[in-house]
């Protein structure tokens, strides 16, 4: 192709994504097809994959195909492996892909569906993916340093260890707050207790397959895995339909945390090739299945948006989560834009992969737009669902009461439409003795799934099968987050307690390993009773503490980023890491600051527990909470919360002025700027 | 069909075996014992079991292998 030619087309590719985003902001009135919101998202992808990420690789990093990678430098055909690119980028989107992209932009659907989609698509192509790749680069070229070490030899002790006990609070709220989605979708829901309950035997089988039945046949051992996972859907609706059988299934929410703690507990102390293992290709495998489906699912029907572009609910005054759309629509999105978590990925097993330093383009850059795209499929399959629908999944009890006519009344108080016939109708269709304030976004994003794959794929028909097959993949993207979460987590607390006590840090000593995960799984626990238990939903006071946690832990990687964009003498283009670093640091503290000190009690904790220490003192409680001892526990979660958000604030005060400090004295020349880099060796000429 | 289709179609199966097992990131013991004869010829060499094992312990045990 000519030279003119391309210039052509690229042009052509901006155009036309400026355009698709114009008419997304501009329309105002009317639906609006999804086709415009994806084309806006790839052209916008697209470019910025070709120019940007193009320009960070060329004038920061100079990635050089001929520079050895440590992956050639240090291979032991173990953890350091040369990897074909694709693969790699395969390998590395399975793992930073979770519930996170897809819970986030359904419950941020409550502002409209424009001020998600632009902070999805803005977001990532300067601020989720420059991270990623940044964070990447600097590993490759640091012989695959994680962020914690990186932190610690680029800023400093403190942001070392500021990071470090950062990140163990991040895993305690993100474990908590997946664990009460779970639990969200599958209170009341015979079906799909089951279809879940029935996920764990079938891990065991495979553990044990993979163990003395035939080692080492991953592929065939997760090939059984997946059928007997189509028999647990319909074991599920065949329990389901038995009344006897389905009374016993149903479970409140309270007995399906304990359950979840549980579980929680025993994946921490099992062997690992019992049960996390097995999960976890599982999940790879359900994982890609399912994100390619939803692709496809909306390519085929190209839904109409029936949400409004913008919500009145910008205001702050939503059902779904207090707080007005900045810095909330920021904090909610989170991993679907920018993810903290991914710096983690970046600096772990994906470095020690790369075959050639110019694949980090791909793999970190390319592989967070991927993230990206799910979270834009999520938003369109929110907005898809008529506005009326959406808050009546997705708004808690304390809001629209608990049946279907004081439901259909409080939404139409709010300006949509649906009648009390339409709610009865859709729960019958899905399978259902309810769906009403089944909050948490993964129900109200599993019947916008049913309702594509059932036009799509089905014809219109068997909604409650795709309903539940929906549950059961992002039960399954949950549960083995949560399950090694907790597992990392006592590793990380056996790390630092064993400064106390030293038998304490023992991993395989069983006292110790029983004690450390039980000491976890409380911390996690705890937030996840408190939020089963809140009548306001407890996604409502979890979901920004965790938006919160994940955008500081970013903030974190930036900060890194940055340190070695200057300690590597390339000051003047720093710009580009501390671009998002403020905008993070910006929206982290407002929203951090609204949750502790908003006057408003269902924003800020602090307000929220006057008012129910003055509801004590005048003896009438607000409805859902039945006694004074609740209401004082449930006064000591809402100070804890604020305490915790402290937390979080005081650790970014912590790394950003420990950075400044470090940037200070590099800049000023005070320290000579020395870059840690491995130095550069080239590679054997292939003859 | 061919003998020589039949085993060209079998080459490409193992190929996009191989590739899905390295991508769900199942230990590759196969790659892992060819490395060490090539490059160490005299070490001992673990067992399919220990090394599955020893695998798996270490992606279970730092935080950077699973995300939200």
């Amino acid at each position: 192709m000519s030279k003119l030619l391309r210039a052509l087309l690229w042009v052509g590719i901006a155009l036309l994504g400026a355009a698709s985003l114009a008419w997304l902001a501009l329309s105002r009135g009317e639906t609006i097809n999804a086709a415009w919101l994806l084309t806006a998202a790839v052209c916008s992808y697209l470019v910025g994959y070709r120019f940007y990420a193009k320009f960070i690789a060329a004038k920061v990093f100079a990635l050089d195909a001929n520079r050895r990678t440590p992956a050639e430098r240090l291979n032991d055909g173990r953890d350091y492996v040369p990897t074909n690119k694709w693969i790699v980028f395969g390998h590395h989107f399975a793992a930073i892909a979770g519930p996170g992209p897809l819970v986030g932009p359904t419950l941020a659907a409550q502002f409209g569906y424009l001020p998600s989609a632009i902070w999805i698509i803005v977001g990532v192509v300067l601020g989720g993916a420059v991270q990623d790749f940044v964070i990447l680069c600097a590993s490759v070229r640091r012989n695959g340093k994680t962020l914690g070490q990186m932190a610690k030899e680029e800023i400093g002790p403190v942001a070392g260890f500021t990071a470090l006990v950062a990140v163990l609070g991040i895993m305690i709220v993100l474990i908590a707050v997946l664990a009460l989605v779970v639990v969200n979708a599958l209170r009341a829901s015979p079906w799909g207790t089951v279809t879940i309950g029935l996920t764990i035997p079938i891990a065991l089988f495979m553990g044990v397959y993979l163990r003395w039945l035939r080692p080492g046949r991953v592929l065939e051992a997760s090939a059984i895995g997946v059928a007997l996972l189509v028999l647990a859907l319909y074991a599920g609706r065949w329990v389901a339909a038995d009344a006897a059988l389905a009374a016993r299934f149903t479970l409140s929410g309270t007995t399906l945390a304990w359950i979840v703690m549980v579980y929680g507990f025993a994946a921490s102390v099992l062997p690992v090739w019992l049960l996390l293992a097995p999960r976890d290709y599982l999940s790879a495998f359900v994982k890609i299945g399912v994100v390619v489906t939803l692709a496809l699912g909306i390519l085929i029907v190209l839904p109409p948006l029936h949400m409004p572009a913008v919500t009145r609910f910008t205001d702050g005054t939503g059902p779904i989560f207090a707080g007005k759309v900045f810095p909330f629509a920021f904090i909610t999105i989170a991993c679907g834009a920018v993810s903290g978590f991914h710096a983690l990925i970046a600096s772990g097993t994906t470095p020690k992969l790369l075959e050639r330093e110019p694949d980090a383009r791909l793999i970190g850059y390319g592989g967070m737009l991927m993230e990206s795209f799910v979270a834009i499929m999520a938003l369109i399959a929110a907005c898809a669902l008529t506005p009326g629908v959406f808050f009546a999944i997705n708004a808690p009890a304390s809001a629209l009461g608990g049946t279907v006519q004081s439901a259909s009344a409080a939404i139409a108080h709010w300006g949509f439409t649906v009648s009390p016939a339409e709610l009865t109708r859709l729960a019958q269709d899905v399978g259902e003795q309810s769906l009403l304030s089944r909050t948490g976004g993964a129900p109200s994003l599993a019947v916008g799934m049913a309702t594509l794959f059932s036009g799509a794929l089905s014809g219109g028909g068997a909604m409650a099968l795709w309903y539940h097959f929906a549950i059961m993949f992002e039960a399954l993207f949950i549960l083995t987050t949560l399950d090694a979460g907790t597992r990392v987590g006592r590793f990380m607390l056996q790390d630092l307690g064993r400064h106390v006590w030293e038998p304490f840090g023992r991993v395989s000593w069983y006292p110790a390993v029983l004690l450390s995960s039980a000491i976890f799984v409380a911390m996690w626990g705890h937030f996840l009773y408190q939020g089963v238990i809140d009548p306001l939903g407890g996604i409502n006071s979890l979901w920004p503490l965790f938006g919160i946690s994940n955008q500081l832990l970013a903030a974190v990687a930036l900060c890194v980023g940055t340190t070695v964009f200057i300690k590597m003498d390339k000051a003047r283009y720093a710009w580009i890491t501390i671009l998002p670093l403020v905008w993070l640091v910006i929206v982290t503290m407002a929203a951090g600051w609204a949750k502790m000190f908003s006057p408003d009690p269902h924003l800020g904790f602090i307000a929220h527990a006057r008012s129910l220490g003055a509801a004590i003192d005048a003896g009438a409680l607000p409805p859902g909470v039945p006694s004074a001892t609740v209401a004082r526990r449930m006064m000591f979660n809402d100070y804890l919360d604020a305490a915790v958000a402290a937390f979080f604030m005081i650790s970014v005060v912590v790394i950003l002025a420990d950075s400044l400090r470090t940037w200070y004295a590099v800049i000023t020349g005070r320290t000579p700027a020395v870059s840690t880099e491995v130095p550069f060796e080239a590679r054997a000429s292939e003859a | 069909m061919t003998v020589r289709s039949m085993s060209r179609i079998r080459t490409s199966l193992r190929a996009i075996a191989e590739i899905t097992r390295r991508v769900i990131g199942a230990p590759d013991y196969e790659r892992y014992a060819a490395h060490m004869r090539q490059r160490h010829p005299g070490e001992r060499l673990l067992t399919r079991e220990e090394f599955a094992r020893l695998l798996l312990e270490e992606k279970y045990s730092k935080p950077g292998g699973r995300c939200c």
